[in-house]
This record gives C-alpha cells, structure tokens and sequence, in this order.
C-alpha cells in the first residue's frame, strides 16, 4: 500500500529531529517557512547540520501539506504558533490528526504588559487548545518527553509520550514514531502533557543556573525534585492531574533538560549565572529559549493564582530584576520546608 | 450571531408532507416485521461479537439474570407484562443447567441471548397507527383548546376559535422553517429538556402543529399502565423505554431500535438528560449512550450510500418553558432526598391512571397563562451549525465535510472511543444551546431573584439548613425585592445581546407587573405558594419550591449579583 506522507511544519531543531525521525517509519512532507532554510535543505539535503533522511521531501506551502498529508505534526515556537495556525487552517478539515510538539502556552494578551490580577486563565492556551480554537481539526494530540533534538538526530534512543483525548490519535502517532530506538507511549491526559513540558522549561533554566555557579549533582537532584513538585502546583491550579508529571514527559524529560548543556532553556540559565546579559544571550543563540516565556507567563499564573512557586519566583527575578544568582540559592535555601512528596497527596 | 431578541414564530404551519403514507415512520410500521427483526439480527450479532467466547457470554447473561431478578422483587409496576417472573426464572433454570451440563446441553448460551433479546425487542417496538393518529388529530385540538381557555365562556367557542387560542398560549420561537425544511431533505432529531411527563406530549404536539411528520420517541414504561394515554402512545410512535433495566443486553436492544429507525428515516425525539431533571436545573451532564446512536446512524449512512446522497442527521436541541411544573414538590423532594447519597432516582410512578393524568392536565391548562418553547440551533451530529440546505460550518464559519469526521487515512474507519468522545462534543454543544435559547420566564426571574436575596440574607447557613428555615422568618421588603429583580432583569437583557440566553416579552414591563405576573401564574397551581406577597413584605410558604423554580436561572452566573 503507498502510504501518504506524514506533514510536519517546521525545520527547527526539534522539526528536524521528529521530521527524521518519522522518515524511518515512511515518506514525510516538511513545510520551514524560512525560504533560505528550505533552499539549503533543498540543495545540500542539510538541516542544522544534520543529513536530511532521502524520504523526506520539501513542501512549498501549507495548503500542499494540508492536501497530502492526514497526519501532520506542527513543530514552530509557541510564539508564532497561532499565526501559522491560521494560515493553515483554511485547508485543513476534520480528516485531518494534528499532533503538535511545542513546549510552550499562547496568551490571549501581550505578556509584557498583561496585569497579573486582570487577566483570565482562559486566555492562556496550550496548543492543542490553540488548534481546537483556530481550526475545523478535532482530532488533536501532543507530544513530550525526554526528547533533545541534537541527540535524537545523533539516533541516540529516546522515549515519548503521545497524549490525545482519542486513542486513534494515540495510535497514529505511535505507528509513525515508533522505531528501534524511539519507544512511544500513550496517555489520554493531553492537559497534563502540555503542560508539564511548557513548566519543566523554567526548572531546566535554574538547573542551568546552578551549574553555572558550579555547584554540583545533589544541589541538581534537589532542584529537579522540587522543581517538579512546584510544576504539580502550578499545574494543579490550571485544572491538570498530576499522574503526567510523574512519567516520561514530567520527571522523565526534566531530568534531560536539567542535565543537558545541549537544552537552549539550560544554556540560558548558565549564561545568565556566568553573568552574561539576557539580551546578548537570546541575541546569540539564534533560536527560540521557551524557557524565557515560559517564566513570564507562568510569574502570571502563579501571580494570579496565588501558588507559592517559589523557585519559578525567584528565577524570575534573576532572569529579570538582576537578582544575583548565590542570592537567588540562598533564599531559596531559606525557604521553609514541607513534608517530603507532599505533593502525591494532592 | 450577534445582539438579538425574542422573536414568536408564527404557527400552526401545513404538513410540509401531506400524504401521511410517505411519512418515515409510517413506513416504518408498515415493515414493522421487517424492521423489528433487524434489531434484534443487528443486536444479536454486536453482542456476540463484543462477547466471544461461551464463558464470557455467560457470564454476561448471569449478570442481566441477576439484575432481572432485583427489578422483579424490589420495583415491580403495573405495566409489567404477566408473565414476566415466568420467562425470567425460565431462563434462569436454562441457566443452570448449561452451567451444570456444559457441552451435553440441548441448549447454548447464544439461544439464550437471542431469546431475551427477542423479548426486549417485542416490548420496546411501538408503531404508528393512521387511525389512531387521524382520531387524534381531529380531537386533541378541542381537547386541549377547551382547557386550555381559561374561562369558561370559552368553552363552547368553534374549534377555530379554540385553535387559535391554544397556539397564542404557547409561543414558540426558533427557525421552524429551516426545521421544516431539513426535515424532507434528511433526518430531524429533536433533543428536548426534561421537566416534566408532559414534555413528551408538548413537543410531539407541537412538532405536529409545526407541519412536520410524526416523530418517534422514547416514552417511560410506567406511562404505558394508563390506559388511555397507553392506546394512543403505542399508536403515535412511542417505543417503551424501561428506566429499571440498566443492563448492557437491554441498553443496546433500545439503542439498535433507535439506530435502526434512524437509519430509516424516522424523525425521532430523545431526551438526552434520561430523566426528568430533579433539581429543577437546566441539564447539564447528559446521557450519551442514546444520542450516540445519533452520530452511529450518520456514519452508517456514509458507510452505505455515496457522499452526495447520504442523507443527513439534524439535531435540534428544544427547550421547554413551564411557570410552574406539575411534579415539581415530589421531584425536589427527590432531589434532595438523593442528593449526595445514591446515583439513580427511583423512578416514580406518579399518574397511575387515566383520571389523574386528566385531572392534571386540567389543572394545568387551565392554570397556566402561558409556557414557552423554544428552538436552538440546528446542527449535524457533531454539533456544528447547518445552514437552510444542510450543509454545515464549523466555528470559524468554514464549511465542512462531516464525513471526514470519520476518516483515518482516507478511509471510513469505525472507532468506538473515537464516536464516544465525538459524541460527548455534540453533548456540550447541546447544553450550550439549553441556556442560551432557554427562555426567562417572569416567574423564573422572580422565583431566582427571592432565592438569592434570601440565601444572602442567612449568609454561612448550607441549603439544608436554609430550606428548613421556618417560612415565617423568611420576609424580605417587597422594595427590596423590586431593586433587585430590576437588577437582575438588565443583567438578564445583555446576556440576551451577547446571545448567552432569551427573555421573554413580559420582561419588558415594569418592575412591579413583571413581579405580579410572576407570582399568580407560579401561585396557581401549587397549594403552598412558592412566592408571597403580604403589604410591604415579599415571602414564600414554601422554600423547596422556590428554591427549585429559582434553580432555572442557576448556572448563569447571576448569584455574583448578589455577592457585592
């Protein structure tokens, strides 16, 4: 049976690490609007350095995915997520699966500006909810884990999590990025996924920042285990369980991007502690740090709210008000203590 | 959409099919043999698919034995056929034997399976008979023309006369004629709110004034033991539908009769809250199960014809508006009662014979000054809006191909999980619909406005403790009242602008007349008056029925109203 390719949107790193990925398993249609990106892909068969797998074949344009692709994972920063999203829906129809993989929430309102007391929690969105809202798409699924582009293009194993409220689209996903070294899982909790792979971005940026400052393992294991407690809070406050942040796109992608120099949102939080300015750090990095919306928006939540979150707090101030980083440990060092693992009872 | 008002759509409208012969469920009864045997083929075989081997389907059919037997003790009723005990103990020792003999027995566990399903098919079927219904046609309108003219003058007017009057006492809006229309092109699905045992007869009246052919619908078992509305139900499209039985084999008997009549046409009424709503609020969770045969069928009817030619299913969510409802004191005592303890309702079975029904429609016409009914949008089996031909739009306005809605990979696949969720989607779209084409009644506003002011006056009680207070105590200034319902009333005006709920034309009076209007028609009826009035001072006599009049208004968001 010729099998219709699989769509994917975006040639970023992570576009490129899932659109090889998915050339395993079969022909895959990758749409970068970049037209210098997609030109260099077109003539050298590179993409960030990488070969591009031969199934893979260049779209000119989004109607062209839409028209020969059912199946379609969108990889494009949060920021110019809903922009693509409306650009594309006039083509896409209820036929069609969208598994998205971005880390990150879409707000109703600029966040440089929105007032933490004024704003309305439904005017942050996940993607999934994004796509819902801006296209005739039902079927619609996420995925999280693990996953650092640069090793999964380096087929170094990895594991996911494809989470829908459907199981076909679990099923989909899982027949296309299965292989012998990408294990996928399946979970129904899609809220609970998106949302702890957007929170786990701010954790892996105070992980950078400690490593930074050149402290070592155990002061990390603390950090990641807190860390994850406070993305229980959080997520508790946005209506989100708390089982998906105990599996392979909670604890378990945590722990990649808190250990990794090769995370963006890592490489920040490392910069930053060595004493580099924020703008010169994003300015020569090139690519997107969700980490860095992340902060803000999640500093509005949590402001809103009212959850505790005090590691999101005080890596705010570092990253925006100049706290110096050994201050930033010290408090949080002060901080009181609650029961160990108080959050499963939650 | 955007801003609008409450608009009355002129009716009674002709038959948009006049030969009652070509209507579906007229043709459903004349293969009635035909039709029946299809069910029960079709539920056979789904059953024996889900349930495989010998074991499992033994074990199935223990449990709907066991079940059979609590029902048959604990809630017998009259309708129950004579030999009820007879066939169930008669299966049960088949039962035992195939568990005592295994392989050596004459008998299986399918034979078994085929032969309770025969007997919920033969007790569920209904059919729809020309003379019965002509009969009923010819006398319904003096019937409910006569009581419904309030004085008694009226009484001996033309049956002209008495027509109009009827159809001036319940004003109906929405989009009949796209209803009317849609109706010869595919098929309608009618999905009322549930007050009253008076729903069933109001919409399927109603829908027959509107010109449109007779609908199939599910009516309580329990209705079937009064002899006269008994006659006419099982011969105007009424299929039984029997609220004790909750086990599997029975649930999916009624949902392959509904697919099946679906499937051919008949234009069906479903109450997708299952009963009547207790706590007098507009529905909110909604039993999937029969409205997922909705979305069943159009699948079907993709599986089986081209594109272009599969009929189409519309559903249309309807919303029903009494001042007062007839059950209303034993469904809040119910509700009450229940609340927090047990999940299902006793079924009560309270107009047990023809004179009380009688006597009860009586009081009810002629109490009440008016009720109203109205349409919501009409929408394809997701939920989307379909446009005068049928087609229909997504909400960005974009059109759309349902079909694709069942489409993997280019092909036409079946996925129960994925029809579930489909179906729960459908669901929301139908609540959303209940409360903003839910017509405020001047008796709702009222009944509302009393409650919180009263809930706010004993601030910290909880509702139990509330609903004891002893009705002397509850007094509020009528001044008070009359700020209040004012307040109300214009918060209720721009929800209506931003098409989040309807008004109906008596809220544009005064204050005063509003909250007189209000009070005679909700006082009517109930010995206890709901609502109070004494000088200066506004009260009730009794709290649990305000608070379920009030409980209509609940779920907007106007108790933040009250909270400043």
């Amino acid at each position: 049976m010729k099998r219709n390719p699989v769509g994917v949107i975006g040639a970023g790193s992570f576009g490129a690490a899932i659109a090889n990925l998915l050339a395993e398993n079969g022909p895959v249609l990758l749409y970068e609007r970049n037209k210098e990106v997609t030109e260099l892909m077109r003539t050298e068969r590179k993409v960030r350095g990488f070969d591009l797998h031969p199934n893979i074949q260049l779209a000119n344009s989004l109607e062209q995915v839409a028209a020969n692709c059912y199946l379609i994972f969108p990889a494009v920063p949060s920021q110019f997520f809903k922009s693509m999203i409306i650009d594309f829906s006039p083509y896409l129809q209820p036929n069609h699966i969208m598994i998205h993989t971005t880390k990150g929430l879409h707000c109703e309102f600029d966040i440089d500006k929105a007032d933490a007391k004024t704003i309305r929690l439904k005017d942050i969105k996940t993607m999934s909810e994004l796509i819902l809202q801006e296209t005739g798409i039902v079927r619609v699924g996420s995925i999280a884990g693990p996953n650092l582009a640069l090793e999964l293009m380096d087929k170094k194993p990895a594991a996911t999590v494809v989470a829908s409220r459907f199981d076909e689209v679990i099923r989909e996903g899982i027949a296309a990025l299965k292989s012998e070294r990408f294990k996928v899982y399946g979970t129904r909790d899609i809220l609970g996924i998106e949302l702890t792979g957007v929170l786990k971005n701010y954790v892996a940026l105070a992980s950078g920042a400690m490593s930074g400052l050149g402290y070592g393992e155990n002061a990390r294991a603390m950090l990641i285990t807190r860390g994850m407690a406070e993305m229980i809070y959080i997520g508790h406050a946005l209506g989100a369980d708390k089982r998906s942040f105990l599996g392979m796109a909670g604890i378990g992608d945590l722990i990649a991007t808190c250990s990794s120099p090769k995370s963006r949102n890592y490489t920040v939080g490392y910069r930053i502690a060595k004493g580099e300015k924020l703008d010169d750090i994003l300015a020569s990095l090139g690519e997107v740090a969700e980490g860095i919306r992340t902060l803000k928006i999640g500093k509005l939540i949590v402001d809103h709210t009212g959850v505790k979150a005090p590691l999101l707090r005080i890596i705010y101030k570092v990253v925006f008000e100049g706290l110096p980083m050994e201050q930033a440990v010290k408090l949080l060092m002060r901080y009181p203590v609650t029961a160990d693992a108080e959050y499963l009872d939650l | 959409m955007s801003g609008r008002e409450y608009k009355p759509s002129e009716y009674p409208l002709p038959y948009v099919t006049e030969d009652l012969r070509q209507w579906p469920i007229y043709k459903l009864t004349e293969h009635k043999e035909d039709f029946v045997s299809e069910v029960k083929q079709r539920v056979k075989d789904k059953l024996k698919a889900r349930f495989g081997s010998d074991k499992t389907l033994r074990e199935e059919l223990a449990k709907v034995l066991y079940q059979e037997r609590i029902r048959l003790t604990e809630k017998p009723w009259k309708a129950d056929p004579k030999d009820e005990r007879q066939f169930w103990s008669s299966m049960k020792s088949k039962l035992i034997q195939l568990e005592q003999l295994e392989t050596t027995s004459p008998i299986n566990e399918e034979q078994l399976l085929d032969e309770i399903i025969d007997r919920y098919a033969n007790e569920i079927v209904g059919e729809f008979d020309l003379g019965a219904f002509s009969f009923a046609r010819a006398i319904l309108p003096q019937f409910f023309g006569r009581i419904l003219a309030a004085a008694p003058g009226k009484w001996f007017k033309t049956i002209a006369g008495n027509v109009r009057t009827i159809h001036e006492k319940i004003p109906l809006t929405g989009d009949i004629e796209k209803i009317r229309h849609l109706s010869s092109k595919g098929t309608v699905i009618v999905v009322p709110t549930h007050f009253s045992n008076m729903d069933s007869i109001m919409v399927g009246w109603l829908l027959n004034e509107m010109g449109l052919p007779a609908f199939l619908y599910g009516a309580g078992l329990n209705l079937f033991s009064i002899g006269l509305l008994s006659y006419f139900m099982s011969r105007l499209g009424a299929y039984k539908v029997d609220r004790r039985k909750k086990n599997t084999v029975y649930l999916e008997t009624l949902k392959m009769y509904s697919t099946v009549a679906i499937q051919r046409g008949a234009h069906s009424i479903f109450f997708p809250g299952g009963t009547r709503s207790r706590s007098g609020h507009l529905e909110k969770k909604l039993k999937l199960g029969l409205l997922g045969t909705a979305l069943e069928t159009q699948k079907l009817h993709y599986k089986n014809f081209p594109e272009e030619t599969a009929p189409k299913i519309y559903v249309v969510p309807c919303i029903i508006n009494y001042h007062f409802v007839l059950e209303a004191e034993s469904l809040i005592n119910d509700y009450l009662k229940e609340t927090g303890k047990e999940r299902f309702y006793k079924e009560n079975d309270e107009y047990s014979t023809s004179f009380k029904l009688i006597r009860f429609m009586l009081k009810f016409f002629s109490a009440s000054s008016s009720l109203s009914v109205s349409f919501g949008e009409v929408m394809d089996v997701l939920g989307n809006e379909v446009d005068d031909e049928g087609n229909s739009y997504n909400h960005l306005g974009q059109k759309i191909n349902v079909k694709n809605y069942f489409i993997t990979n280019g092909e036409l696949k079946d996925d129960e999980q994925r029809d579930a969720e489909y179906t729960k989607i459908l669901g929301e779209r139908i609540v959303s619909n209940y409360y903003r084409y839910n017509v405020v009644l001047t008796s709702h506003l009222v009944c509302f406005t009393m409650f919180e002011l009263i809930r706010k006056k004993y601030k910290g009680y909880d509702l139990f403790t509330l609903l004891r207070t002893p009705v002397e105590d509850v007094s509020l200034p009528y001044a008070e009242v009359v700020n209040a319902v004012s307040e109300v009333k214009e918060k209720l005006k721009e929800m209506q602008e931003q098409c989040e709920v309807l008004i109906s034309p008596e809220l544009r009076w005064n204050i005063d007349k509003i909250i007189e209007h209000g009070m005679k028609n909700i006082n009517l009826y109930h010995t206890a008056s709901p609502l109070t009035k004494n000088g200066d001072y506004m009260g009730s006599e009794d709290l649990k029925l305000l608070y379920y009049y009030h409980n209509r208004l609940d779920g907007y968001g106007l108790e933040k109203l009250f909270n400043k």
